[in-house]
C-alpha cells in the first residue's frame, strides 16, 4: 500500500511520517511538499490513500525554486483534479487550521468538511485536526486512515 | 393591448362618497391630527374622498402629510410615521396628495427636466440657477442635495463635493445627513459602482426583513437593489418625511420595481390604485408607465417621440445620413432621455463617420457619446467603455437617463448586439418605440395591438412596419417578411434570420446567419448578431462542436465580436473531463482563455488549464512543446494564439508536468522561438517575452546565489598583504622544520619567569620550529578572522549581522501581523491588525496587546542573542555561546605544524593553515545551521506556543481563533525561513556566479531589501539609464553595497513607509549611483547634516574599517571596505548630503572592467 503525504511544513511532515511508519509498517510511504509535487504523485505514482495539506506553495522549496505562489486550498484543487480525472484515491485532509481563507471566502473547519464532503465523495474521507502539541490527532488519523483503507478494501 | 386592459381603464375610480359617514373626519376638519389608527382608516379610503378632504384641511392640520415644501434641511428629519400594512392605502395616500398638488408637481418635472438638460450638456452655470430657483420655489429636497453633490463633484472634483456635504451635513438632521454621506460618494466620478454597492451593503447590511428605515435607505441609495426589495409599504411611509418632489421620485421607482417584478404581462393585484397613482400627473414618465402599466393610449406624440420615430423610420430604410441629423436633433432638444444618442451613434458609425456629440466636448452627455461609439464599435475598449457608462448611470441615478444607461450597461456586457431590450431597458425607456413594445410584452397579440397602435400614430413608418411584419411572419409561421418598403436586404436578412430561429427552422436561419456573418460589408455589429444567432441554432440543433469551431473562427479577428452570453453559454456545455473527440479541437482551450480575457468571467488559470489539458491529453501530448512536431494538424494561426495566449506562464504552472518555476520558464522560451521562427509578423512579441524571461530567471538566480552563501574570507588578499614579519617567521620555521635532527629544533624556552629568577628556574627545552608555527598560526588566525579588509568577522557582520538577519527572522512574525516595533519611548506599539479583527471590548484589547507585546519583546530577544552571542566569533572562554569556534588545542597545533612541514614553501604552510582555518569554518558553520534549524527553532516554536495559550486565555477558543491561524502559518514560514537563514551559513561560492547584468542585479537587490530591511518599509524606484555586464566576481560586492545603501534608508527614516529613489548611470568605466529617501518630518537635521559631514570625511582607513565589524552604525565603514578592498577600486568617491525632508547618498566608482 502506498501512503502519499503532501505537506510543505517541515515539523508536521516528519510527524506524519513517523506516525504513517511506525503504525503502518508495511505501507510504503511518498513525500511531497507542493501542491504541483502532490498533484504529480496523486496523478502518477497511484497512491492508495493521500495525507493532504489544505494550504501550500505550488512547487516544491528548494535551490532556486522559492514555491512560486502559495495556495490558500490546493487541497481542495488537488482533490477537483483527482475527480475530473476520475481518479479513485482516498484522501484525508490533514490541516493545522481551525478556520481558512479571508473575509468573503472564510470557512471554518467544520464548513470546510461539509464542502468538501458535499463536492469530492468519491473521493474524501475525513478531515483531521493536526496539532503538534496535542496527541489526539494520531488517534484521528488511525481511524481516519483505517477507514480509508476499508473503503479501498470495500 | 388586449380589450381587458383597455376596458378596465374606462372604470371610474371610486370618489368621494359625500353620504358616507366616517367618523375621522370631523376632528381633522376641525384642525386636529387625527391618532394613528384614524389615519390607518384614513389612508384606506378612496382617492377621492381623501383628496376632498385634504383640501378642506385648514392650515393647523398640515401636517397631517408632514412638510411638502420644506424651508430648512431641519425640516426634513424623521418622523414617526404610522407604519400602515396595505402597499394599495399607502399608493392611495400618495395619489391623494399628488392629485391636491397637481400643478406644482407637474412645474416642479418641468424644472428638473431643464436642469437635467443643462448639466448634461456641459452648462453647469445654467444649471445651479436652475437648482436654486428649484430649492426656492419648491423647498428642500433630498434630490436638490444630490443634484448640488453631482454639480459640485463634476464641476469641482471631489474637493467640491466634500465641501458641498460638510455644509448639508452641518445643517441637517442625522437622517438627511446619512443619505447625504451616500449620495456624495455615489455621485464621485472616481468611485466605481460595484466598489460603491460594496460600501452600501457593508454599512446597511440588506435585508429585505431588515429594519424599515435601513431598508427605506437601501431603496433610496442603491441603484442595484432597488428592484429587488419586496416590501415597499415602509418606503413609501418613511417618504413622508421628504418634500413633495422627493415623493414623486420614490413613487416612481415604486412604480418601475412593480413592473419589474410582475411575472405576466398581466396588470397587478395593485392595479386600480397604481392606475389612479400614473393617471395623478402628466408627467413624462408617468406618460410612460401609464403606457406600460394600463395600456392607456399616449395620445398625440410630443416632439421628442416625433424625432425618435423619424430616426428609426430612416435608420430601417438605411438612410443614416437623415437618421443621424433625425437623433442629433432629438438629442440637442433631449439630452435627458438615451434612445437619440444611441440612434446618433449608431446612424454616424453606419456612415463611417466619428459620432461627434453636439455638446461640449467635456460634458456629460459628450463621454456617453463617445462610450456609446466604443460599444457599438464593439473596439477593444468595450469593457471599459461599459464600465464608464455604468458609472455616469449611477452618478446620475435621480436623472431620466441614469437607469437608462445602467440597463444599457446590463444588456451589452452580456449580450452582443441585443435585437430586443432587457426588462429594465424597456421599463426605464422614454419614449414607446416597437423595440420597447416587443421587449415589454410577451404575448404576442399585445405587442401586434401595440404595435397597430403606433402605425396610427405614426403612419408608414418603416420600424414600425418592420417590426409589425416580423410579428405577423412568426404568428402565420412564415419565414418570409410581408413588407413593401425598400428596406435594406441586409437588415432583411437579419430579419429572415431571426424569424427562422423563432420558427425552429434552424438551417435555414444558420445559412442565413453565416452569409451576414461572412459578408465583408457587415458590420462588426451585425457580424457579432450574427455570430450570436449562429451559435444558438447550432447548439438547438445539439452541434457544439461545429459552434466552438465557428466561433472561434470568428473571434480571432475581433475577440469583441462574441458576445458574453454566446461565449459563456458555449462553455457551458464544453463535457466535464473532456472527452477526446470534443477536447481535440484547440477551439476550447482559446475560447476559455478569451472568455477571461474579455472578462466574461473571473480570472481562472486553473479553468483554463482544465480544457487546456484535456486538449494535450486529446494530443497524446504532456507540454505544448511537443505540439510543435504536429503543428501542421492545426490552423496556424489559431495554434500562434494557442501558443502565445493560452499557454501562459500561469497557465503552465497549474500543470504537474512542470517541476518548478525555472521548468515553466524554458518550456515559453521554447514556445516564443517557435513562434519567432513561424509566426514572424508577431516575432516582436516573443522576443520582448524572451528578455522578459531571461531577466527573471536571471534575478531569481542572483537572489539564489546572495541567499545561499554568505560566508566568505578573501584569503588571496590576504596572503598578498600580509606583514613581511610574518612570512619571515614562517621562512624561519619552516627552515627549522628541515632539519633532518630533530634534536636541533630543540632549544631553551626563555620566559619572564626563567630571567627573573634563572637560578631557581627549571629549563624548558622546546621545539623552536613549533613555537615559531604557533606565532604563525595566531597571526594568520587573526588575519582570517578579524582583518578589517578581508577577514571573517567583517563579513559576518557586512552580510548577516547588519540587519539582514533580524529583517530575515522578524518577516514571518512581521507577514502575519503578530509582533509590532517600539515606539520613541521603548514600548512596543499597540496591534492595530489584531485588535481590530478580534477584538469586541476594550479589556480584550488591553489583554491581546499586552500578549503581543510580550511575544514581541520575547522574539526580539532572542533574535538579538542569536545576533550578539551565536553569530559572533568565540574569543575567550566568557564568550561561550559564540558559534565560531577557533579555538585549536595544542595538540591540534602540532598535528597542524607536522603537517605543515611538508609544504614546498613559505607560502604553501601559510595555505595550509588556511586551509585548517577554512576546515574550522566549515564546522563552524555546520554547528550554526544545526543551532538555527533546532536550539533557535525550538525557542521560537515555544515562544509561540506560549503566546498562543495566552492569547487563548484572553480572548477564549473561538474568538482567538483567527490569530491562532495566523501562528500556524507562521510556524510554517519560519520553518522555512529558518532553512533559508541556515542555507546563509556556507562558504561563499564567487568564483561560481556568472557575470550578469546590472539591472537584474539590482533588481535582485532591491527586492532583498523589501524582504529583510527595517524597520521602517521600503518602497523603491528604480532608475537605470544603460545597462551593463556586471563580472560575476564583483557581483556580491555591489549586492552588499546596494543592499547597505537601502538598509541605511529603511534604519535611519525614521518613518512608517520610505520611499527610495535608486538611480544608476552607466557611461564608460564610471558608474554612478544616487540613493535618495524621503525623512521623518522629526528628525533632528542639524544632526544629520553634521553625520553627514563626517561620513564625507571617511576613507578606506583603519579607523573606517574598524567599524565594518561594528553593527548599528551607518555601514559607510563596511561601503569603504567593499569598493576599496572587495573591488579593488582605487577611484571611487562616496558622498551624502541631507535636506529638509531628504538624504542623499552619491557613490561614483571607475569600475578596471568596463575600461577598455
Amino acid at each position: 500500500m502506498k501512503i502519499l503525504i503532501a505537506d510543505d511544513d517541515p515539523n508536521k511532515m516528519r510527524q506524519l511520517k513517523s506516525f504513517v511508519a511506525q503504525e503502518f509498517v508495511d505501507a510504503e510511504i511518498l513525500e511531497c511538499n507542493s501542491f504541483n509535487s502532490a498533484l504529480r504523485c496523486a496523478m502518477l505514482d497511484e497512491p492508495t490513500v493521500i495525507l493532504l495539506d489544505m494550504t501550500m506553495p505550488t512547487f516544491d522549496v528548494g535551490g532556486k525554486e522559492t514555491g512560486g505562489y502559495e495556495r490558500r486550498y490546493a487541497g481542495f484543487e488537488v482533490l477537483r483534479r483527482l475527480k475530473r480525472r476520475r481518479k479513485a484515491r482516498r484522501v484525508i485532509i490533514v490541516t493545522q487550521f481551525e478556520r481558512f481563507g479571508e473575509g468573503a471566502d472564510q470557512m471554518t473547519l467544520d464548513q470546510l468538511k461539509e464542502q468538501l464532503a458535499t463536492q469530492y465523495p468519491e473521493n474524501y474521507i475525513v478531515t483531521v485536526y493536526y496539532q503538534a502539541s496535542d496527541a489526539q490527532w494520531r488517534e484521528d488519523l488511525k481511524a481516519a486512515l483505517e477507514m480509508a483503507i476499508e473503503r479501498v478494501v470495500d | 393591448m388586449g380589450k381587458s386592459r383597455t376596458a378596465s381603464i374606462r372604470r371610474v375610480p371610486e370618489g368621494l362618497n359625500r353620504r358616507s359617514v366616517r367618523p375621522f373626519s370631523s376632528p381633522i376638519l376641525a384642525g386636529i391630527k387625527p391618532d394613528e389608527p384614524s389615519l390607518i382608516l384614513l389612508k384606506e379610503q378612496p382617492v377621492g374622498y381623501i383628496r376632498h378632504l385634504l383640501e378642506q384641511v385648514p392650515q393647523s392640520a398640515a401636517g397631517l402629510v408632514g412638510e411638502l415644501f420644506p424651508k430648512t434641511l431641519k425640516a426634513l428629519r424623521l418622523k414617526h410615521t404610522s407604519p400602515c400594512s396595505d402597499l394599495a392605502s399607502e399608493l392611495r395616500w400618495l395619489t391623494a396628495i399628488f392629485l391636491r398638488h397637481k400643478e406644482m408637481l407637474e412645474q416642479w418635472v418641468s424644472i428638473r427636466s431643464d436642469f437635467e438638460r443643462s448639466f448634461l450638456s456641459g452648462d453647469y452655470d445654467q444649471a445651479r440657477i436652475l437648482l436654486a430657483e428649484a430649492e426656492l420655489r419648491f423647498g428642500k429636497s433630498i434630490w436638490a442635495i444630490e443634484s448640488s453633490l453631482l454639480l459640485s463633484d463634476c464641476s469641482e472634483g471631489i474637493e467640491g463635493n466634500r465641501l458641498t456635504l460638510r455644509t448639508v451635513t452641518s445643517e441637517a438632521p442625522n437622517w438627511i445627513a446619512v443619505l447625504s454621506t451616500f449620495l456624495s460618494e455615489r455621485v464621485e466620478t472616481a468611485l466605481a459602482p460595484m466598489e460603491y454597492e460594496a460600501v452600501v451593503q457593508s454599512h446597511l447590511d440588506f435585508n429585505d426583513d431588515y429594519h424599515p428605515i435601513a431598508r427605506s435607505a437601501f431603496f433610496r441609495v442603491s441603484p442595484a437593489k432597488r428592484n429587488s426589495i419586496t416590501n415597499l409599504v415602509d418606503v413609501l411611509n418613511i417618504e413622508e418625511s421628504h418634500s413633495l418632489c422627493d415623493r414623486l421620485i420614490v413613487s416612481t421607482w415604486v412604480l418601475e420595481n412593480l413592473i419589474s417584478q410582475r411575472s405576466t404581462d398581466q396588470e397587478t393585484e395593485s392595479s386600480e390604485v397604481v392606475r389612479a397613482l400614473v393617471g395623478s400627473i402628466d408627467c413624462p414618465r408617468f406618460l410612460f408607465l401609464r403606457k406600460v402599466l394600463t395600456g392607456f393610449p399616449l395620445g398625440e406624440p410630443s416632439p421628442l417621440e416625433q424625432m425618435v420615430f423619424r430616426a428609426v423610420h430612416f435608420y430601417t430604410l438605411g438612410d443614416y445620413e437623415n437618421a443621424s441629423s433625425c437623433a442629433e436633433r432629438a438629442m440637442v432638444a433631449s439630452p435627458e432621455t438615451l434612445e437619440p444618442y444611441e440612434l446618433f451613434v449608431k446612424s454616424k458609425l453606419r456612415l463611417g463617420h466619428v459620432p461627434n456629440c453636439p455638446f461640449n466636448q467635456n460634458s456629460i452627455a459628450a463621454k456617453i457619446c463617445s462610450n456609446l461609439a466604443v460599444v457599438f464599435s464593439r473596439e477593444e475598449k468595450i469593457n471599459s467603455a461599459l464600465e464608464s457608462l455604468l458609472r455616469i448611470g449611477y452618478q446620475l441615478d435621480g436623472f431620466e437617463i441614469g437607469p437608462q444607461l445602467r440597463a444599457f450597461y446590463a444588456l451589452h456586457s452580456y449580450e452582443s448586439n441585443p435585437h430586443v431590450l432587457n426588462r429594465d431597458g424597456a421599463i426605464y425607456s422614454s419614449i414607446f418605440t416597437p423595440r420597447v413594445a416587443v421587449s415589454l410584452f410577451k404575448d404576442s397579440s399585445i405587442v401586434c395591438s401595440e404595435l397597430e397602435s403606433m402605425e396610427r400614430l405614426h403612419p408608414s413608418n418603416a420600424a414600425v412596419s418592420l417590426f409589425k411584419a416580423n410579428q405577423l411572419a412568426v404568428r402565420s409561421n412564415s419565414a418570409e417578411l410581408q413588407i413593401g418598403l425598400s428596406i435594406p436586404s441586409k437588415r432583411l436578412l437579419r430579419n429572415e434570420a431571426n424569424i427562422c430561429e423563432q420558427l425552429h427552422l434552424y438551417d435555414a436561419a444558420t445559412s442565413k446567419y453565416d452569409e451576414v456573418l461572412r459578408d465583408t460589408n457587415s458590420t462588426l455589429g451585425e457580424k457579432s448578431e450574427a455570430a450570436a444567432g449562429l451559435y444558438r441554432c447550432l447548439t438547438a440543433k445539439n452541434e457544439i462542436s461545429k459552434a466552438a469551431r465557428l466561433i472561434v473562427e470568428t473571434s480571432l479577428e475581433r475577440p469583441q465580436i462574441i458576445g458574453k452570453s454566446t461565449l459563456v453559454e458555449l462553455l457551458k456545455q464544453y463535457p466535464e473531463g473532456g472527452d477526446d473527440e470534443v477536447s481535440s479541437d484547440i477551439a476550447w482551450p482559446i475560447l476559455q482563455f478569451l472568455s477571461q480575457q474579455l472578462e466574461y468571467e473571473e480570472k481562472s488559470p486553473s479553468k483554463i488549464h482544465d480544457v487546456f489539458e484535456d486538449f494535450l491529453i486529446a494530443c497524446s501530448c504532456k507540454k505544448p512543446s511537443e505540439l510543435f512536431e504536429i503543428s501542421n494538424q492545426f490552423n496556424a494561426r489559431e495554434f500562434s494564439f494557442f501558443l502565445r495566449n493560452v499557454c501562459a506562464f500561469e497557465v503552465l504552472a497549474e500543470s504537474f508536468w512542470f517541476e518548478s518555476q525555472d521548468e515553466i520558464a524554458v518550456e515559453r522560451i521554447s514556445i516564443c522561438e517557435w513562434l519567432i521562427e513561424n509566426d514572424p509578423d508577431n516575432r516582436r512579441i516573443d522576443q520582448d517575452e524572451i528578455a522578459e524571461i531571461s531577466r527573471i530567471r536571471a534575478v531569481r538566480e542572483l537572489t539564489h546565489h546572495a541567499e545561499r552563501s554568505r560566508i566568505f574570507v578573501d584569503t588571496d588578499a590576504i596572503i598578498e598583504s600580509l606583514p613581511k614579519t610574518i612570512i619571515d617567521r614562517a621562512t624561519r620555521c619552516m627552515t627549522l622544520g628541515m632539519l633532518k635532527d630533530v634534536s636541533l629544533r630543540k632549544t631553551i624556552e626563555i620566559t619572564k619567569a626563567l630571567m627573573e629568577e634563572i637560578d631557581n628556574s627549571r629549563i624548558f627545552i622546546i621545539d623552536e620550529g613549533f613555537r615559531l608555527f604557533k606565532q604563525v598560526f595566531e597571526d594568520l588566525k587573526t588575519q582570517f578572522l578579524s582583518s578589517n579588509k578581508y577577514g571573517l568577522d567583517a563579513n559576518l557582520s557586512q552580510r548577516i549581522r547588519h540587519g539582514t538577519l533580524a529583517g530575515a527572522l522578524r518577516a514571518p512574525f512581521e507577514s502575519q501581523g503578530l509582533v509590532t516595533l517600539k515606539d520613541s519611548s521603548g514600548s512596543y506599539m499597540q496591534n492595530e491588525h489584531w485588535t481590530r479583527r478580534v477584538c469586541q471590548c476594550e479589556t480584550d484589547a488591553i489583554g491581546l496587546n499586552e500578549s503581543l507585546a510580550e511575544f514581541s519583546a520575547c522574539v526580539d530577544k532572542i533574535i538579538y542573542r542569536v545576533r550578539n552571542e551565536w553569530v559572533q566569533i568565540r574569543q575567550s572562554p566568557e564568550s561561550s555561546s559564540a558559534l565560531f569556534n577557533f579555538d585549536f588545542t595544542e595538540d591540534q597545533l602540532l598535528g597542524l605544524y607536522e603537517e605543515t612541514l611538508s609544504a614546498e614553501s613559505p607560502d604553501g604552510m601559510v595555505r595550509r593553515v588556511f586551509e585548517a582555518l577554512w576546515q574550522r569554518t566549515d564546522e563552524a558553520l555546520k554547528e550554526v545551521r544545526a543551532t538555527i534549524e533546532n536550539a533557535l527553532s525550538s525557542e521560537l516554536f515555544e515562544a509561540i506556543k506560549q503566546s498562543e495559550q495566552r492569547i487563548d486565555s484572553v480572548l477564549g477558543h473561538e474568538q482567538s481563533m483567527p490569530i491562532r491561524a495566523a501562528f500556524t502559518t507562521c510556524g510554517t514560514h519560519l520553518t522555512m525561513a529558518l532553512k533559508a537563514i541556515s542555507e546563509w551559513f556556507r562558504l561563499d561560492e564567487q568564483k561560481h556566479v556568472p557575470d550578469c547584468q546590472l539591472r537584474s542585479l539590482l533588481e535582485a537587490s532591491t527586492q532583498a531589501a523589501k524582504q529583510f530591511c527595517g524597520p521602517s518599509r521600503l518602497e523603491i524606484s528604480l532608475l537605470l539609464d544603460n545597462d551593463v555586464t556586471v563580472p560575476g566576481a564583483q557581483f556580491r560586492a555591489l549586492w552588499d553595497m546596494f543592499f547597505i545603501l537601502l538598509d541605511n534608508a529603511a534604519k535611519h527614516s525614521e518613518t512608517a513607509q520610505t520611499n527610495v529613489v535608486l538611480e544608476v548611470f552607466a557611461s564608460g568605466p564610471v558608474i554612478k549611483m544616487v540613493c535618495k529617501n524621503d525623512l521623518s518630518s522629526t528628525i533632528d537635521l542639524d544632526l544629520l547634516k553634521e553625520k553627514a559631514g563626517r561620513l564625507n570625511q571617511m576613507t578606506a582607513d583603519e579607523h573606517s574599517l574598524a567599524t565594518s565589524r561594528v553593527e548599528g552604525g551607518s555601514g559607510y565603514g563596511k561601503l569603504h571596505k567593499i569598493l576599496c578592498y572587495e573591488m579593488g577600486l582605487d577611484n571611487y568617491r562616496v558622498l551624502v548630503s541631507a535636506d529638509s525632508n531628504e538624504f542623499q547618498a552619491v557613490i561614483e566608482l571607475e569600475v578596471p572592467w568596463r575600461r577598455q
